[in-house]
């Protein structure tokens, strides 16, 4: 074989397979379409001139004349064993601010009312999500907290709240549960926290990084009765970092997404019915 | 070959004869094999290659050729076929099948004239594992590319496909496969390590042959096209197993061999610095591999998937840093006090650093093994979903299309992992000392140089063991 013939085989087995990869490279996903956005549940925070002590109560009469939204959840997929048992799903959600504080109301039916942490007994709880950073848009998923992009994440617990505001701690069995009375001496935690809020305010930045923020800011409190928890958060509307915490801008687009454990249905972790991103308006 | 016992069980000079079956004899001297199971192979990537290019939208787990080639293949490859049968997927690996039909001109029958193509040695100064080397390592760049999206797959393969009919179309018979080929280059290290091998039966009748149509080929078959010298190569690294010396050899005098595992490891023959490396690169790549693939550090998993240019290049840095100097250089630490503890003035550091490279061999592979366990337990359940529907179109070929995802013993995943890694460990000990000997003219100077080896050894497991364990 002559070597301008091997050439010219080479030339043309190069630029064939460069075009096709350039092709490729266009098309291989399929000739671009026009993807309908679907229509995401909006939920109205309004502002009303009221205010909720939350250590009286969670103030039913102020809810009650707002706009509720009903919010469908889903099993988060990718925990084991299938099928799931713990499905919650609609929530009630409602919101209002009164331009000092932002409120959300959020209710559920769940039967059994699990506020105790033991071998095989999980607590219910409660989280809303909400995504951070310098452009407000919703990530692709919510499959997972911090998935795919920056969260704030108010995290809500039957055990804590009742620890929190009834000052009813579970009665210790194990070394590891008591309470280490020079404990603010230590350099390191050596025994059970203390809550300081029936809320933990968190961050992700991506998946595995959930972390509790130096400065908790946000409250709540639950209330189980005839099997339904009615449960409300509140924190200043105003974000200390826009970096760290939630931004609630009037008249502007924000987004957050749901999440409840069912306690006796053994979900704790990552085994949790979650929502989709639901719009928030501020108005 | 020392008599001596691995773990003072088997004789390491102990092989079984699988082709004295007259059936395996048969099949190994058809010219129907390897061919079918080449073409049955070939179609297999053609489907690869077009789930790749015109599949429909879908994640890497649920595309054809992602989930064949990165967790099925590759599986299959470090867990089964490089540990138990040395380079059997050369024997089928569909890539240069078209720069043989190519020089050939036939793709069944011989031809003994002269092959087409420009026929070219080879330059000797890359004669060498360097070339796969790098070649494998600047692969691994893309590795956050070729797991979850399967277009980068397409191109992976068609540029190994195009490149290896390139390199026929210039370079003689198999020297893709010998010098370039990024897969070729870990199966001939870890293939010495192999439980089987192929080799002449009777040393005489070789050395009677004056005609070695094993190394040029007659009418029943080609001479090596791997360019060996079948009647006395003594080693797997480079044997594609291609089965051309089982049709030329007018004796049946080549023989399919079961072995003591790891016995390539003790032969001193072309041992070198391109070897060695290989080593180190395999190791580190593992170590990249699972850090950025199966740990938990999502930081990781970003700069390997090019979330940001500057990650994405931290990345290449510190993991060619890692594969190509740091292992090393670790292990050239070692090496040094290897040759210290021993007192001995004589033997070369250089020598120390390549012999004691080679125990690095059976501790290496037993790392891939562990991390492939990684890799199809949790995402074996997979296939099931993509042989149903291998274009993501919707099909439902074998009705498995609706299978979920079903992690299988992934509650043992650790347990197996440890397993593993230890038992690999404790063959790089049982080869290591003899290296050690081999290394030392005196027993008790290989005794004091095997110490600081052993420390690397016992250091390495023990990181892999973290690593795989937490």
């Amino acid at each position: 074989m002559k070597k301008i013939t091997a050439i010219l085989i080479i030339a043309f087995l190069v630029i064939g397979f460069g075009w096709l990869v350039f092709y490729g490279l266009r098309y291989s996903r399929g000739v671009p379409v026009v993807v309908e956005e679907k229509t995401r549940p909006a939920l109205e925070a309004p502002f009303i001139e009221e205010n909720i002590y939350l250590a009286k109560g969670i103030s039913p009469q102020v809810w009650e004349k707002l706009p509720a939204e009903k919010v469908e959840l889903v099993y988060q997929v990718t925990v084991l064993p299938w099928p799931q048992k713990g499905l919650i799903s609609p929530i009630t959600v409602k919101a209002f601010h009164n331009k000092k504080d932002i409120y959300f109301y959020i209710s559920w039916q769940d039967n059994t009312e699990d506020y105790i942490l033991a071998a095989n007994r999980f607590s219910d709880a409660c989280a809303i999500m909400f995504p951070l950073g310098k452009k407000i848009e919703p990530k692709p998923s919510t499959l997972l907290m911090g998935f795919l992009g920056k969260a704030n994440i108010w995290h809500w617990k039957a055990s804590i709240d009742r620890e929190f505001w009834l000052k009813d701690f579970p009665e210790d069995k194990a070394y590891v549960d008591f309470y280490y009375p020079f404990e603010k001496e230590e350099t390191l935690a050596v025994s059970k926290d203390i809550p300081q809020s029936a809320v933990r305010d968190l961050l992700a930045i991506r998946v595995g990084t959930i972390t509790p923020k130096e400065k908790q800011q946000v409250e709540g409190k639950g209330v189980w009765n005839a099997g339904v928890w009615e449960l409300v958060f509140r924190r200043s509307l105003n974000p200390e970092d826009v970096e760290l915490d939630a931004v609630f801008p009037s008249g502007k687009k924000q987004y957050c997404a749901f999440a409840i454990w069912n306690g006796s249905k053994g979900d704790r972790g990552g085994k949790k019915s979650i929502s989709d991103w639901v719009e928030l308006r501020i108005r | 070959m020392e008599k001596e016992k691995l773990f003072g069980l088997i004789d390491l000079n102990w092989r079984f004869e699988l082709t004295k079956f007259k059936l395996v004899r048969w099949i190994f001297k058809s010219r129907w094999f390897p061919l079918l199971a080449l073409i049955f192979n070939l179609s297999v990537f053609i489907i690869i290659l077009l789930a790749g290019f015109i599949g429909g939208y879908s994640a890497g787990n649920y595309n054809f050729g992602v989930m064949i080639v990165w967790i099925l293949w590759w599986v299959l490859l470090m867990l089964i076929l490089v540990p138990f049968f040395s380079r059997m997927w050369c024997m089928v690996c569909p890539f240069p099948l078209f720069s043989d039909w190519f020089q050939r001109g036939k793709l069944f029958e011989i031809n003994t004239g002269k092959h087409r193509g420009l026929n070219l040695k080879w330059p000797k100064h890359l004669k060498n594992m360097w070339v796969m080397n790098i070649g494998f390592l600047v692969t691994t760049f893309f590795s956050g590319f070729f797991t979850v999206r399967p277009y980068a797959t397409f191109v992976l393969l068609g540029s190994i496909i195009l490149l290896a009919f390139i390199i026929g179309l210039i370079f003689e018979k198999r020297t893709f496969c010998l010098y370039v080929c990024q897969v070729s280059g870990f199966q001939g290290l870890y293939s010495q390590f192999a439980a089987s091998e192929i080799r002449h039966k009777d040393e005489e009748i070789c050395k009677k042959h004056a005609l070695k149509t094993c190394f040029l080929g007659n009418e029943k078959g080609y001479g090596c096209p791997w360019l060996l010298t079948p009647f006395n190569f003594k080693k797997n690294t480079y044997c594609g197993m291609c089965l051309e010396c089982f049709k030329t050899c007018p004796h049946d005098n080549m023989g399919f061999f079961l072995r003591v595992p790891g016995k390539d490891l003790l032969i001193d023959e072309k041992r070198g610095m391109d070897e060695a490396w290989k080593a180190f690169i395999m190791l580190g790549i593992a170590m990249v591999f699972f850090l950025s693939m199966q740990g938990p550090w999502g930081i990781l998993k970003d700069m390997v998937r090019a979330t940001t240019l500057k990650g994405y290049l931290t990345f290449i840095a510190i993991h060619s840093a890692f594969s190509l100097l740091v292992m090393p250089g670790i292990f050239f630490v070692f090496s040094y006090l290897s040759k210290l503890a021993s007192a001995n003035k004589e033997v070369p550091l250089k020598k120390v650093f390549i012999n004691f490279a080679y125990t690095l061999i059976p501790i290496g592979l037993g790392v891939w093994i562990a991390f492939s366990l990684g890799i199809i337990l949790p995402n074996g359940s997979y296939i099931l979903h993509i042989i149903s529907d291998p274009f993501a179109w919707g099909w439902n070929l074998f009705g498995t299309a609706n299978f979920p995802w079903t992690p299988v013993f992934t509650g043992l995943l650790g347990y197996l992992q440890g397993a593993t890694l230890i038992i690999f460990y404790l063959f790089s000990i049982a080869y290591g000392f003899r290296l050690s000997k081999q290394t030392y003219p005196d027993l008790n100077q290989a005794k004091r140089g095997w110490i600081p080896m052993l420390c690397f050894l016992t250091l390495i497991t023990l990181t892999f063991l973290w690593l795989y364990l937490g």
